[in-house]
């Protein structure tokens, strides 16, 4: 019985391909994205250890002091007068070749770090560690990274270090197996030695960090005793697992993000698998009913239907799985150059294809169309012998179900709402909320629909006459079908309204606090990208070039900046030193405090911090915030929270001579210069310029320039979102169609009925168009408010719980009306293929059988 | 004494390379064999000695400052071993050494103060006479930022915390190094005055011009200070020996290793031979030595007044086999000496793998002689199998 069973449903699918293909697709899209999104968010994660294990190696500890560095006397006190034997000294940065390809550059002792880094095989291709340690600019890199620069073992390479050019020399090539799985992302490394890293990063005496390795023994823990209590102020001891998952933590607020925009893919594709399931056992009524009556049990239907979605949901997750790996090498370019552009370097040379992923995936395509087979099968679980599961009967336990329906939408929108508002609660349990909002929506539609159409049938009357008071009213009759389609194509266009309010307020927000924060005409830096954990303070622009250009004629004023990473109990933080006058000033607006008594304070030694951090931190005005200072750790006074959208991680921001008091660094990061109204700033960029040094890697941007930038990053950033949006609106949109399909074609006989009655092929198109138009429209109309509320949930809690940022709100008619027109023009386009096909209904075949 | 890493300006940093490559282990595997082991021999055979300064001829002694570096040079080496007791009659040997690698003759401006022209290798070792177990260590530093070096006076050499130092008043010299459980704080007086080697001082390594080292000994230093072993802090007084040599030369030719011995003997002589070891097992006729008798005064052994045969061997779990007793006979100075090492195993297996241990010294022929000494073998893990099979068991 069962392989009478198997063939009548495979009879069924072969001679409905169409429907077959869609559930397979829509299964295959939603997979695909998850997939797709998990594999770029895996590639770059694992990039980036790699890229940490790479520089951290076996160290257990790191002895770091933020990115005025360690002194490197601390070095020779541990090894010469401690006896520390398991300790290296490291200094690092970045190097640019000459063809513009970034090198993170490790400083090592060779002498110092077989315990650390050995995967360093230097021995192999013919390293000459003589020239290694006595040649200027000797460096070492990969094998592959040499073919790529076209140069051999000795070599010259021109390259930008600290911002100033330099010319480095090849002299050797890490062995062969260094490159192996053990060891990836070697590529991007350049090795030299600490004299040389020293040189070329122009932080001649001192240090990034010293590696330690000190295990969880009690000998290991009396070392870190004994080189705690040894270390200068400044300078701490830190695990280095902590450091690395630190930074790793950073970009994972952003990886949830994405994650969660690919579930909602998923979801629509979960519509449509319930969709086709439905309809697949609908259309089988008469079969089934007849299968009841020779002897099938209901539990062998049941297992009929949820074998079939089985079947449907593993070749869907099998060819999502597929176009994931492929969907998942774009992304992962994309990802990428986000983390590059909002957290540190990374570059992925692999695309990692974790085991874990594919089998998420797979399960998350068969789970969720099991559980949408689920209904179905309950549906024909219930169809007697030897009748059909009428239509009629089916619609009308719709109508009766639909109250319950809604009051489960609004039970679960209240639900997720409460979700939302609990306070403390983290950005998963807020993504929760997001989701149970959606499908409270997605509930609360069929009703939206009932009313939506009473609304409407006046109007469609008026506009298509009693073929569009007929369309209307076809909607609510077909609810069962007509609700779950425009409940897909909701969420779809709900999804895309969220996202572009989401972005249009975001963009909107950092567009504004550009304006007011740029007010100077030229900004002035020294050249050196911030990387992330990564940053040396790196070189900065020496009091005496400030000076020369505060003097240049054209100069009104000057306002100067430092920027650096410091030490803190919360593991290191930006701090950015101030020397700002009234104007200055003018550019910070506070979230918190009020700013005449925070810039008071702030004058007084207190410190402002930005929202980010005093989001992350808990603090606020009176709070307080440890650094560690070259004299130790101190406490500093918060005096005031500013809006800052420059930096998710946040800064820590102080008086100037307050900072070069105790951390004894006078250099400047960046310039700020104001020019009398009229003047002309090109040419004043010129005299800046030359009165720095000629020498000097200078960045010198008028603040439009500065503003279109950073626009263009901040576009650059979501566009992975608009992709993933992009990918929920295909998904949805394949389930509408197949949707529309499975109705109009369910209903061939009812349209047989009225082309017998004298309707004409034209008019029989033009009602289908009608209805599809009129779903499309509903679908439109509803996705505003569920659209509007996800913007909401975006802006005020998830960004808020990722970020940290505070964002306005800004709800633009435009999205509003193309969020309409996408749904309405999605059915329509959809519906063409259906309405061809029932306009060339011969009125004898579909009623042949009446 | 012609010291290890006697060459190449890369030898000891090629030994850094291997370190580098040797993954996985925290710290150098101490007995891992071969793959720890350069060959010696290679490394010491081809040498580019252009732009450094060369021992070409005898040159005027002057100490104390010869203690101290002479730079120009590409290999210095300070070399200290000595035998000693402690109160209750347990037996020790030492050695530690401090080689001096220069990288380039002419090194450029550098702003950077870990910018070396010259990196540092030493080796510490203890051997225990009652157990028979050997202590060996190993360092690597370059020489900046006072993390090795040489400097005075008062002269001293370092690297990290071992050290060894001049001490005008008493023109002695103190010696400090430790490791974990292993730990040394001697002085050394010297009894007799600078012996110098060769042709004063000037002691022939190859026939090429300049293929010799400046060499000179102090033969016998009286000893008195502390050791620590297993966690118990010893008495402990004897009698060390120091080697001094600075060259840029390198092993010719069909020269494999060689054998060295720095023997003090009871009447008050002290007798040193070095060996040259041709790859056919023969004898390089270059091979020389000194004896020092007990009012200072020296004279030059050539290679033909001296002969030496193995009576006993020892192989390493790897097969590869060292002696480590001989019959060393001086005829023209009345010795016919018994040597033998007070452990069998006094390998060295880091960078390099040699053999440098403790022996003592038991009189035979007419007067019978004791006494105590170093022997230093090399270029044996690095022949062959076939080779060592071919010879014959008394050279």
């Amino acid at each position: 019985m069962s392989g009478l069973l198997r063939r009548a449903s495979r009879r069924h699918f072969t001679r409905h391909p169409w429907q077959l293909g869609l559930a397979v697709l829509g299964v295959a899209l939603g997979v695909a994205v998850v997939v797709s999104v998990d594999l770029a968010n895996q590639s770059a994660l694992s990039a980036f250890r790699a890229s940490s294990e790479r520089v951290t190696g076996r160290a257990t500890h790191q002895i770091v002091g933020g990115s005025v560095g360690v002194p490197e006397e601390t070095y020779r006190r541990l090894r010469r007068d401690l006896g520390v034997r398991a300790a290296a000294p490291v200094v690092e940065g970045w190097v640019v070749s000459g063809s513009g390809r970034v090198f993170q550059l490790l400083g090592v002792d060779p002498f110092a770090e077989s315990a650390f880094r050995g995967y360093v095989g230097l021995r192999g291709e013919g390293l000459d560690l003589g020239a290694f340690l006595t040649r200027p600019g000797a460096v070492v890199v990969s094998a592959a990274a040499a073919r790529d620069l076209g140069v051999g073992i000795g070599d010259r390479l021109e390259a930008t270090a600290a911002g100033r050019p330099r010319t480095l020399e090849v002299v050797g090539t890490f062995a062969r197996e260094a490159s192996d799985a053990r060891a990836p992302g070697l590529d991007d490394l350049m090795l030299a030695d600490v004299a040389t890293a020293q040189e070329l990063l122009e932080s001649v005496g001192s240090l990034s960090r010293i590696d330690l390795l000190a295990p969880d023994t009690p000998t290991g823990r009396e070392l870190r005793r004994r080189v705690a209590a040894a270390l200068p102020g400044g300078v701490e001891l830190v695990a280095a697992d902590a450091r690395t998952e630190t930074a790793a933590q950073m970009t994972r607020a952003f990886r949830i993000n994405l994650q969660a925009l690919s579930l909602l893919a998923l979801l629509c594709g979960a519509f449509l698998i319930y969709n086709t399931i439905t309809f697949a056992v609908v259309q089988r009524r008469r079969l089934f009913g007849i299968l009841r009556a020779v002897g099938v049990t209901r539990r062998q239907l049941a297992r009929l239907i949820l074998g079939e979605a089985l079947v449907v949901s593993l070749a869907g997750s099998v060819f999502g799985l597929a176009l994931g790996a492929f969907l998942g090498r774009i992304l992962v370019r994309l990802v990428t150059r986000t983390i590059n552009d909002l957290y540190f370097v990374l570059t992925v040379r692999e695309v990692t294809l974790p085991a874990g992923s594919l089998l998420e995936g797979l399960a998350l395509g068969v789970g969720v169309s099991l559980l949408a087979a689920l209904a179905p099968a309950g549906e024909a679980l219930s169809a007697e012998a030897g009748s059909a599961l009428d239509r009629a009967e089916l619609e009308s336990r719709v109508h009766r179900l639909l109250p319950w329906v809604s009051a489960g939408g609004l039970l679960l929108g209240a639900a997720g709402a409460a979700l939302l508002l609990l306070p403390g609660a983290g950005l998963g349990l807020a993504f929760f909320g997001l989701f149970a909002v959606l499908l409270g929506f997605a509930l609360l539609t069929p009703a939206a629909v009932v009313a939506l159409m009473a609304l409407l049938t006046p109007l469609a009357g008026l506009l298509f006459g009693r073929l569009g008071r007929m369309a209307a009213r076809g909607v609510v009759t077909a609810l069962s079908r007509t609700g779950v389609a425009v409940a897909a194509l909701m969420m779809a266009v709900a999804v895309t309204v969220g996202v572009d309010l989401m972005i249009d307020s975001f963009r909107g927000t950092v567009d504004r606090w550009l304006s007011y924060s740029l007010p100077a005409d030229l900004y002035v830096s020294a050249g050196v990208r911030p990387v992330g954990r990564y940053a040396g303070a790196g070189p900065g622009i020496e009091p005496a070039a400030l000076a020369r250009v505060a003097a240049l004629p054209g100069v009104e004023a000057v306002n100067s900046v430092r920027q650096v990473e410091v030490e803190s109990p919360r593991g290191p933080l930006r701090l950015l030193a101030y020397d700002l006058d009234a104007r200055g000033r003018e550019a910070f607006s506070f979230a918190a405090g009020e700013a005449e008594r925070a810039w008071t304070a702030f004058d007084d030694g207190a410190v402002l911090v930005s929202e980010p951090l005093a989001f992350r931190a808990g603090l606020g005005p009176g709070d307080r915030i440890e650094l560690s200072t070259f004299d130790g750790v101190r406490s500093f006074e918060v005096a005031g929270v500013t809006y800052d959208y420059a930096s998710e991680r946040g800064a820590v921001m102080m008086e100037g001579r307050r900072y070069r008091e105790l951390w004894d660094d006078p250099q400047r990061t960046a310039l700020s210069v104001y020019a009398p109204p009229g003047a002309d700033l090109r040419q004043l960029a010129g005299e800046v310029r030359r009165s720095i040094g000629p020498d000097r890697q200078l960045r010198v941007r008028s603040n439009r320039e500065i503003r279109e930038e950073s626009l263009r990053v901040f576009d650059r950033t979501f566009l992975v979102t608009g992709v993933l949006r992009l990918l929920a609106v295909v998904v949805a949109f394949v389930g509408v169609l197949s949707a529309l399909t499975a109705l109009q074609l369910e209903r061939e006989r009812e349209l047989g009925v009225l082309r017998a009655t004298g309707l004409t092929p034209g008019q029989l198109w033009r009602l289908v168009t009608a209805q599809t138009g009129l779903m499309g429209l509903a679908a439109g109309l509803l996705s505003i408010p569920a659209g509007v509320a996800m913007a909401t949930i975006m802006v005020r809690v998830i960004n808020r719980r990722s970020f940290g940022w505070t964002l306005e709100l800004g709800v633009t008619p435009a999205a509003l009306a193309s969020a309409v027109l996408l749904a309405v023009g999605a059915a329509l386009v959809a519906g063409l293929y259906p309405a061809f096909k029932m306009s060339r209904t011969s009125p004898a075949e579909a009623l042949r059988a009446e | 004494m012609i010291a290890l890493p006697a060459s190449r300006p890369v030898a000891p940093l090629g030994a850094a390379l291997l370190l580098l490559a040797a993954c996985g282990a925290p710290a150098p595997e101490p007995r891992t064999g071969r793959a720890g082991a350069l060959p010696v021999a290679e490394l010491l055979s081809s040498a580019d000695t252009e732009g450094f300064a060369r021992a070409v001829e005898p040159r005027e002694f002057v100490f104390p400052g010869d203690h101290g570096p002479h730079p120009g040079f590409r290999t210095e080496w300070w070399y200290v071993t000595g035998n000693l007791r402690s109160p209750g009659g347990r037996r020790f040997g030492y050695q530690v050494t401090f080689f001096r690698n220069e990288l380039t003759p002419d090194p450029p401006r550098r702003a950077s103060a870990w910018a070396a022209a010259a990196t540092w290798m030493a080796h510490f070792a203890v051997v225990d006479g009652r157990t028979g177990r050997f202590h060996p260590f190993e360092r690597f530093a370059r020489g900046a930022l006072g993390l090795a070096g040489a400097a005075g006076p008062p002269r001293e050499v370092w690297l990290e915390e071992w050290r060894l130092e001049h001490l005008p008043e008493a023109d002695a010299f103190r010696v400090t190094a430790a490791d974990g459980e292993v730990g040394l704080d001697v002085t050394a007086t010297p009894a007799k005055p600078p012996v110098l080697q060769g042709d004063r001082g000037l002691s022939p390594k190859g026939r090429a011009p300049g293929n010799a080292s400046y060499y000179y000994s102090l033969t016998r230093m009286a000893t008195r200070g502390t050791l620590r072993l297993g966690g118990r802090v010893f008495e402990v007084a004897g009698a060390s020996w120091m080697d001094r040599e600075w060259s840029t030369s390198a092993l010719e030719e069909g020269q494999v290793g060689w054998d060295w011995f720095a023997l003090q003997l009871a009447d008050g002589r002290d007798l040193m031979f070095y060996r040259l070891r041709r790859a056919d097992g023969t004898t390089d006729p270059i091979s020389a030595g000194s004896l020092v008798e007990a009012d200072g005064s020296a004279r030059e052994l050539t290679s033909d007044e001296v002969r030496i045969f193995a009576t006993r061997r020892w192989t390493a779990e790897d097969g590869v086999t060292y002696p480590v007793a001989w019959r060393l006979e001086v005829p023209a100075a009345g010795l016919d000496l018994a040597v033998e090492a007070i452990a069998d195993d006094q390998e060295h297996r880091h960078t390099f793998r040699y053999w440098e241990g403790a022996v003592d010294v038991a009189g035979g022929g007419d007067e019978g002689v004791e006494g105590v000494g170093y022997v230093e073998l090399t270029g044996y893990a690095d022949v062959d199998v076939r080779a060592r099979a071919d010879q014959s068991p008394i050279w």
